[in-house]
């Protein structure tokens, strides 16, 4: 999960990242996003802000070189193309909007991110999104990779939720105003599926189990996510904002189908909380951002083979941990930031082990659709201590959306 | 699950019942700008209670929000807008979220002063290939025109009189009442207006424009390459020189852009910086437009004067 332990050869990791679809993605525009989201441009290199045609198209293309060393040895640099995002919006109706995500990771075929329709027509502040989307999670699992603040996303959310959590099914969303400045968001979805992707651990190419969620449930085998939010007023121009999200799956399996092994009748929860306090100066400017997650998951949190050549058995881990990361982020102008972000959790193969991760970034922004982003690093797991440079580019075309929400 | 349901349910009931109280008389108006917010002001009186998005110091194509502001703009009886895209980073993701009907574009309780107004500076193409444009569909701070506030007031006054009919004789009075107080104030104007022009100045950001063209003042150049795109060396170099050659010394800024870029063509082309309102509480004693106005052109005719 953390930074390869193995030698790797690696320099240039090129994110194409986002075509999308979404004629109406100036019509709708971005989502009102608070501090900590990413913000996306909405029309980047190459479109113009007409939004006369439709379905609105856009591509991002996220570059980025790293080097690696573990425990002194150097393990070199390699080049990689992470992503190439193709996404697509319009709206269908005027009460309703959808979107879709395709990705390619490292230059594979790519795969559906989202693909999801936002409807708005039962009134008031609440809207129904059906589909396939990233989770209403804290505040980072709704965003793609090239949208985080840092190169992968923070260590406790890949180790509890994975690198990325889409989910396949139906959220209500609603907003209501606690007093004249403060707005409570919450959120809750039923999905047929909630295991997270990408959780990898180097093992050197270890096989391992499965997780995979029963084709038919009852109701009560749904997984479920849920958030609430609320933000308010903090100064004449700052905000803080408190969350707590939970993501429960109740019926899971764990199968090793080489040798025909199962465990079933599984299931996990992750808890959440988060905080987050923003302001800026007169200008609006230079910002100020500093936030925090912490996370636990408790249930069937992880599965093993119990001999990696000959399996007879999958050993469950039936165990509880828990993670954490804080990070803090200046903007002196629009086109300079740096940060830093500390990450620690228990690993769910063996909650009695952890690693961690500090991270130091500066990121500048070329223009309002391009950016480059130096970083470093310092990973440790299980003893083993690692450090990566990397340098990362990020650029937006034609008009872009993704379904964010504060 | 089920608690989760109950939950949901409570939340949905609190939300249906928040929206019912807090009935006053006043007429509730967000404005993206305190140029508009003051305008709104002058005209609605005691009819209406007035929320600006921006602050006068910030930079208006990146305005940070608040989560009051989402909650003012839900329950807004008029929202009034620049328009020209000046406020497209954020106003339509904020309509979005606030999901107020009245007020959505179309609606009568949208207002975008930019309707009827001719802009200037509009791109041939969006290529973007030097980046971005923040004036995609011409510059869009009349504000700073002399013209600028009564035109803003006339579409204000549209608005107002489109969702209170009832006190339509009131706002008239006080738009009319308000063209004679701009008569009065574009006298003083015209009369440092004359002085300045012919001469020539630097901006940091295309602001200004209107307001110098207006006035026969020759923009020179601005350290923004493109309206957006900050400044680089190369620009600036290339600046510099050419105002060293032609012996041009005044720069204008404002607030947001008096940073290290413009002390660099202070110190390099011997230039006089000065900082100037670009929108209503910029700077001390710009607390109304026409305030605002006024100081704008006693700014620029000393800088003027003296360079
Ligand atoms: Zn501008």
């Amino acid at each position: 999960m953390l930074l390869p332990s193995v030698p790797v050869l690696r320099v240039a990791r090129t994110t194409l990242g986002a075509l999308v679809v979404g004629g109406a993605a100036l019509a709708q525009g971005p989502a009102f996003d608070s501090p900590g989201l990413s913000k996306p441009p909405r029309a980047g290199d190459g479109f113009t802000l007409s939004n006369d045609f439709n379905p609105a198209i856009g591509v991002v293309i996220d570059a980025f070189a790293d080097g690696i060393a573990t425990d002194g040895a150097d393990d070199g640099f390699d080049a990689e193309l992470r992503v190439l995002e193709l996404n697509f919006s319009a709206h269908i109706d005027p009460e309703a909007w959808a979107y879709v995500v395709l990705a390619s990771e490292n230059g594979e075929n790519p795969r559906l991110d989202e693909a999801a329709v936002e409807y708005t027509g039962m009134g008031g502040n609440q809207v129904l999104k059906v589909g396939r989307f990233f989770v209403d999670f804290g505040k980072q699992m709704q965003n793609h990779l090239e949208g985080l603040r840092t190169l992968e996303r923070p260590l406790p959310l890949r180790e509890f939720l994975g690198e990325e959590l889409a989910g396949t099914g139906v959220q209500y969303d609603n907003w209501f105003a606690a007093g004249d400045a403060t707005p409570v968001r919450f959120s809750i979805g039923a999905f047929a599926s909630l295991l997270g992707e990408g959780h990898e651990h180097d093992d050197g190419g270890t096989p391992e189990p499965a997780g995979v969620v029963p084709d038919r449930k009852d109701i009560d085998e749904l997984s479920f996510v849920a958030r609430i939010t609320a933000m308010t007023d903090a100064g004449e121009r700052g905000l803080a904002q408190l969350g707590a999200s939970v993501r429960h799956v109740p019926a899971f399996d764990f199968t090793f189908d080489d040798a025909g092994l199962a465990q079933r009748g599984l299931s996990n929860t992750v808890f959440g909380v988060d905080a987050t306090w923003a302001t800026s100066d007169a200008t609006g400017l230079k910002r100020t951002l500093i936030g925090g997650e912490f996370l636990a998951i408790d249930g069937d949190i992880a599965g093993a083979l119990d001999d990696p050549v000959t399996p007879t058995a999958i050993d469950v881990v039936d165990d509880s941990a828990t993670g954490f990361f804080v990070f803090g982020d200046y903007a002196w102008d629009r086109y300079h930031s740096a940060g830093v972000q500390y990450a620690a959790a228990d690993l769910t193969e063996d909650p009695s082990l952890d690693a961690s991760e500090l991270d130091l970034y500066y990121t500048h922004n070329l223009t309002e659709f391009r950016r480059l982003r130096f970083g470093v690093t310092v990973g440790e797991e299980g003893g083993v201590d690692s450090t990566r440079a990397y340098v990362q580019f990020t650029n937006y075309f034609g008009n872009h959306f993704h379904g964010l929400n504060w | 699950m089920k608690h989760l349901l109950l939950l949901a349910g409570l939340l949905f009931v609190h939300t249906e019942t928040a929206g019912a109280h807090g009935a006053d008389s006043q007429l509730r108006v967000v404005a993206t700008i305190p140029d508009i917010a003051d305008i709104v002001r002058t005209i609605g009186g005691e009819h209406v209670d007035v929320t600006s998005i921006a602050a006068g110091t910030m930079n208006i194509h990146a305005v940070p929000l608040k989560p009051s502001m989402l909650i003012a703009v839900n329950r807004a009886d008029l929202f009034v807008q620049m328009g020209f895209a000046l406020e497209h980073a954020y106003v339509p993701g904020m309509l979005a979220k606030a999901r107020n009907p009245k007020i959505r574009a179309g609606q009568p309780g949208f207002v975008d002063c930019s309707q009827g107004w001719e802009p200037f500076d509009v791109p041939e193409s969006l290529s973007r290939s030097g980046g971005t444009d923040l004036h995609p569909l011409g510059n869009p701070h009349f504000n700073l025109d002399p013209r600028g506030g009564a035109h803003i007031a006339a579409k204000v006054l549209e608005g107002l009189v489109r969702v209170d009919p009832g006190n339509e004789a009131e706002y008239r009075a006080a738009y009319d009442a308000f063209l004679g107080r701009i008569d009065t104030a574009a006298k003083r104007w015209k009369e440092l207006g004359e002085a300045m022009r012919g001469k020539r100045v630097v901006t940091y950001h295309s602001e200004l424009a209107y307001f110098l063209r207006y006035y026969g003042i020759e923009l020179f150049g601005t350290l923004e390459p493109k309206p957006g795109v900050p400044p680089t060396p190369k620009n600036l170099g290339m600046l510099i020189s050419r105002m060293t050659t032609e012996n041009v010394r005044v720069v204008l800024t404002s607030p947001w852009s008096n940073n290290k870029s413009v002390r660099f063509v202070q110190d390099k082309a011997n230039a006089t910086i000065v900082e100037v309102p670009t929108m209503v509480g910029g700077v001390p004693g710009a607390d109304s437009w026409i305030e605002m106005m006024d100081v704008l052109h006693e700014s620029v005719a000393r800088a003027l004067a003296d360079g």
